[in-house]
């Protein structure tokens, strides 16, 4: 069962003399926000130690090229320099990462430094340390590599041609993964259909989030005990441990992560693990703490960039009414010189197969490649976001073509809202939502019934105006068992998350998380769930910050990733606060000599439910069994200091179909969108915007408003101008904010957002992850494109990504963006 | 720091400013640094002497002469020519200055450095150009001026050399001129400018980011299909980038020369 509610246009802000049910869905100010307007976060750059040195990585200015030699000496003439590191070294003191992949993938040998050879413009060959980071800089020039230039690798669409140089010769060749997934019967839709679709090629383009903090650490190595500390902004320290300890040769207690503010991650920060093993080498090596701080051309070129993929040989079969039967494609992945946390990308996007349709027959073909081009990571809406582009590109360009309302199309296509929880063609189970309905909102936010005489105005003023939808699934809380199908001899599956919860001497009430915030608002959200169970306010629960390995307060998926908090994270913290609450109502029924069940936690006491005179505060609790135990009873199995581990309810997958849940929740976002194309230029503005969420029971309405806000201008700025482009040698041609135009405030549209609550059924709070967004503006601003060229030769969007330069060639030559489309109707 | 090792001087006066910048053979002059700072920061320019021109309030005034004339100091920001009284005399001047970049940079970056850093890229070099403004520049030996037209020579190169100072720049009254550019978004890298004036004697319509200096034509009337024509008939040769293509840049020059004409015909009286 779930149930829907229409809540308010806007948030509202608590008031605190109004009555409310619980803290949870209020928007209580944020615990953070002190600190960090005031200056004093914590960023790990912001810590400091004695004699430390500087990193700086000497780079690649190749894509692929042979490493004749390293020469370090002239840099450690310097004065101040402390030492170096080079790929010799660390293919002697170290494994090759392990790998996820089946072969060819699994055969990739990743190390922390180029060993041998360089893959990419901007990989880390030789590192310098030295007592300033300037002089770091400086010194870095002052070493001498001599490299042997290769032909580079730029098109993942040639990467199994034979003439293509190969990346690794170790695997023999540049596929990663590659594998089938067949679902229902695409021969039997195709046969029953009254049109088939063709389309030849969709490309979605390269590109990354830019988050304000680049990646770094300050690394400490105790010689003692043969331990490292990272004070770090890895987003994801459980797996970047499973990968670190390993090549190490450390068991994983070696490792230390220290988190405290993180300026935003994005997925960016979940393949340090080169970088960081470098700097556990170094600090061991010079036995000081060094620190690495990641410069922004740095980020932009050789840290993480989101996949590209290229959609091929498409085919959707329709009935005459605008039902679609499924579709067939053949994917090419491009995940740049090294897999690293790929090839989940090959699986992660079957998480949405359908996307929010009910499309029963679906056949892709996936194929993952090496390039010369950065490694990526999951950034935003990883994978599941290209695959929803290529289902939202489906259905605007089938309803183009077959001159269907691409409202009325979606809304038949749609999974209806009376079918939750909807299990898809390989059996994920969508939760809860109701996408028509929330197409409805955004469409009254955009003022859709006057459309046509927005048109009429834009064309008075030489404008030609476009409307599009973007619909998308932004899937939470990850079944591991999902790279299973990738490769069987895995051992992850299942997912898990931790928090602590404590009451102290004082009666304060301590919460401490696994998860590692970067910007959403942990402490606040926990605090909530916490003052609700135990009759208290928020300012009343101290969360810490950050987090430590060293709280013993995590387990094996522990990060911030995504989009899973509100249920893992905060699964947990309501699970080991009721552990708490429980153990404070029996500690309080021995004091006050009767059974648990008759005390309720309220107002900060613990009192008698038939006379709530008798009671006992929480100082009084925390006092009682911390200091003050003697005389309670031996048998009393109470420690006010509760962990609690929760675990989502997965099964393995079935390997043999590729069958099975792959999340547990579904968020839903509908966008639209209005644009102004300038006809003369290709120059447009998005002139109206409405970007709706359901992401279920919303603990701080506020929060959710501003991931809502952020995944908007992500993919507004991934459609617009944000591209990773190389050139013919491999070089990156957009390597920082120069040429790599992110949306500026004066760019981004006025934004209307709207809202429902569909409960989630399966999770704690009736809560679903939210925060990526499934890319809906990315597929909201190339549908209105489309639209308001549609009486210019009815070109057709064809790339995720769309500067002016490129509208402007869709405006001069309709015809070629057309040439891939093919109909053949019975 | 992010920079190279670099020296830093802080002159008082134009003069003694004059003496630092001939006597150090690296040295370079920094008014506002929203350019050289960022490419010293690239490391694409190193050098070794930076000569800080913040202190000379010389180079700062905004004067309106008697016959319309509006004289910018170069150190000039360009928040100050959009504040100014006496600069909108010529209004294009404070219009297209709040074009450039965001508020942080336009309270820093000044009106002699974004000409004297000459990107082609930038908004000021075919303005000025188009509205015949007149570069003053002195050398330890003594002063001269230069017609904007001159003043440009190739990227990042102008007619003001080693040991000198652009200080001033006239521009004469008038009020028919125009501008159109297309950037990437509201505030980012230019694509095309183009700067038109009818206030010279002759249309003067002139192209920005197509070239290595502004490109001048002069259609001969301010018809809309002679101005177009005369683009096309510039043979113009633009750079191919990852935000233009050539062809795309040599089509914008020619829609953006016709709004840039049009806006000047309207404010001919």
């Amino acid at each position: 069962m779930t149930e829907t509610t229409v809540a308010p246009p806007k948030p509202v802000v608590a008031e605190p003399d109004k009555p409310q049910k619980g803290w949870a869905g209020q928007n209580v100010p944020r615990k953070e926000d002190k600190r960090l307007l005031q200056g004093a976060g914590v960023f790990f750059d912001d810590v400091k130690r004695h004699g430390m040195g500087y990193v700086h990585f000497v780079r690649s200015p190749y894509a692929h090229a042979r490493i004749r030699s390293v020469d370090v000496s002239k840099a450690l003439e310097l004065d101040g320099v402390y030492g170096t590191l080079t790929g010799d070294e660390v293919a002697i003191l170290t494994d090759p990462f392990f790998e996820l992949s089946v072969p060819p993938g699994a055969d990739m040998k990743d190390y922390a430094l180029a060993v041998g050879k360089a893959r990419f413009v901007g990989e880390p060959v030789a590192a310098v340390v030295a007592a300033t980071r300037d002089l770091a800089r400086d010194a870095a020039e002052l070493v001498e590599v001599d490299y042997d230039p290769l032909p580079p690798l730029v098109d993942a669409r040639v990467a199994e041609d034979g003439g293509a140089p190969i990346l690794h010769e170790e695997a023999g060749s540049n596929v990663v993964w590659e594998g089938t997934f067949d679902w229902g019967d695409f021969e039997g839709a195709v046969a029953e259909a009254d049109h088939v679709v063709k389309i030849k090629e969709l490309h979605f383009d390269r590109f990354s989030s830019t988050p304000l903090e680049c990646s770094g650490c300050l690394v400490e190595y105790n010689r003692g005990t043969g331990q490292w500390t990272m004070y770090c902004n890895h987003q994801m320290p459980g797996v970047g441990a499973i990968w670190m300890a390993p090549a190490m040769r450390v068991g994983i207690d070696k490792l230390r992560f220290v988190t405290q503010d993180i300026g935003g991650g994005f997925g960016n920060k979940i393949c340090l693990h080169p970088y960081f093993v470098a700097c556990c080498l170094l600090a061991r090596k010079l036995n000081r703490a060094v620190q690495w701080t990641e410069w922004r051309t740095d980020q932009h070129t050789a840290n993480a960039h989101g996949n590209e993929r290229w959609f091929q040989e498409i085919e959707v079969p329709v009935n005459a009414d605008g039902t679609m039967l499924g579709f067939k494609v053949k994917a090419v992945d491009d995940c740049g010189a090294f897999p690293r946390y790929e090839p989940l990308g090959c699986i992660i996007w079957a998480q949405v197969t359908p996307g929010c349709y009910r499309w029963r027959n679906i056949r892709v073909d996936f194929t993952q490649v090496v390039t010369n081009k950065s490694p990526v990571s999951p950034n935003r809406g990883y994978s599941r976001m290209q695959h929803l582009w290529l289902t939202e590109r489906i259905i605007d360009i089938v309803a183009a073509e077959l001159g269907l309302d691409p409202v009325q199309v979606r809304k038949q296509n749609y999974v209806k809202h009376e079918e939750f929880p909807y299990e898809t063609p390989n059996g994920c189970i969508y939760d809860s939502g109701d996408y028509a309905r929330c197409l409805d909102i955004a469409l009254d936010l955009i003022g859709y019934p006057s459309l046509e005489e927005k048109r009429v105005d834009a064309e008075s003023r030489g404008k030609l105006l476009g409307v599009g939808i973007g619909s998308t699934l932004d899937s939470g809380t990850n079944n591991f068992g999902q790279s299973m199908i990738l490769n069987p001899e895995l051992q992850f599956s299942g997912n898990n998350e931790v928090a602590t919860v404590k009451l102290d001497i004082f009666g304060e009430i301590v919460v401490t998380l696994g998860t590692v915030p970067q910007g959403q608002g942990h402490e606040t959200t926990a605090a909530q769930v916490v003052a609700d169970i135990l009759g208290c306010s928020p300012d009343d629960v101290h969360v810490r910050a950050g987090h430590d390995t060293y709280w013993n307060s995590h387990a094996g998926f522990s990060g911030t990733y995504a989009s899973q908090f509100a249920v893992t994270g905060l699964g947990a913290v309501k699970g080991a606060t009721d552990m708490l609450a429980g153990e404070m109502k029996k500690l309080a029924s021995v004091v006050l000599g009767c059974t648990p069940d008759d005390i309720e936690l309220a107002g900060g006491m613990a009192r008698m439910k038939a006379n709530p005179e008798v009671a006992l505060p929480f100082m009084a609790l925390g006092a009682i069994l911390n200091a003050n135990n003697a005389g309670l009873p031996q048998d009393l199995d109470v420690t006010l200091n509760c962990r609690y581990v929760y675990r989502p309810p997965f099964e393995k997958p079935d390997l043999e179909r590729k069958y099975g849940n792959l999340t547990l929740t579904y968020a839903s976002q509908v966008h639209a969108c209005v644009v102004e194309v300038d006809p003369d230029t290709g120059v447009y503005e998005l002139v109206d915007y409405a970007a709706v969420d359901d992401c279920g029971n919303r603990i701080h309405p506020q929060i959710v408003e501003g991931q809502v806000h952020g995944a908007t201008a992500q993919a507004i700025g991934a459609a617009t101008h944000e591209t990773f482009p190389y050139d013919e040698d491999g070089n990156l041609l957009t390597p920082n904010f120069y040429d790599y135009h992110v949306p500026h405030a004066l760019d981004m549209p006025p934004l209307k957002t709207g809202f429902i609550e569909s409960e989630s059924p399966f999770t704690p709070l009736g809560a679903k992850g939210m925060g990526e967004g499934g890319g809906a503006g990315i597929h909201a601003v190339c549908a209105a494109l489309q639209d308001a060229l549609r009486t210019r030769g009815s070109p057709i969007v064809t790339d995720s990504c769309n500067p002016y330069h490129r509208v402007w060639s869709l405006l001069q030559d309709p015809a070629a963006s057309r040439a891939g489309i093919e109909i053949s109707s019975r | 720091m992010l920079l190279p090792e670099v020296e830093y001087a802080r002159p008082s006066s134009v003069q003694e400013a004059l003496g630092l910048l001939s006597e150090y053979e690296g040295a370079r002059p920094l008014a506002g640094g929203q350019t050289l700072v960022n490419v010293m920061k690239a490391r694409a320019a190193a050098p070794d002497v930076l000569v800080d021109l913040q202190d000379l309030d010389e180079l700062k005034g905004i004067d309106l002469g008697a016959d319309g004339t509006v004289t910018l100091g170069a150190m000039v920001t360009y928040s100050d020519v959009i504040g100014s009284a006496e600069a909108r005399a010529r209004p294009i001047l404070g219009e297209v200055c709040a074009q450039i970049a965001d508020v942080q940079v336009r309270n820093r970056g000044t009106v002699g450095g974004n000409i004297c850093s000459n990107d082609p890229t930038n908004h000021l070099p075919p303005l000025l150009v188009a509205l015949g403004a007149t570069m003053t520049i002195r050398a330890a030996g003594g002063e001269r001026t230069v017609p904007a037209e001159q003043f440009f020579v190739g990227v990042y190169q102008t007619a003001a050399g080693p040991g000198e100072l652009l200080t001033t720049i006239s521009i004469p009254a008038g009020k028919a001129d125009g501008f159109a550019a297309v950037t990437i978004g509201k505030d980012g890298t230019c694509i095309v400018n183009v700067a038109a004036s009818l206030d010279g004697g002759s249309p003067c319509v002139v192209v920005g980011c197509v070239d290595a200096v502004p490109i001048v034509l002069r259609p001969g009337t301010d018809d809309e299909d002679a101005v177009r024509s005369a683009v096309r008939g510039a043979n113009l040769q633009p750079p191919s980038d990852v935000h233009a293509s050539a062809d795309y840049r040599r089509h914008l020059a020619e829609v953006l020369a016709a709004r840039a004409i049009r806006q000047a015909q309207g404010r001919r009286n």
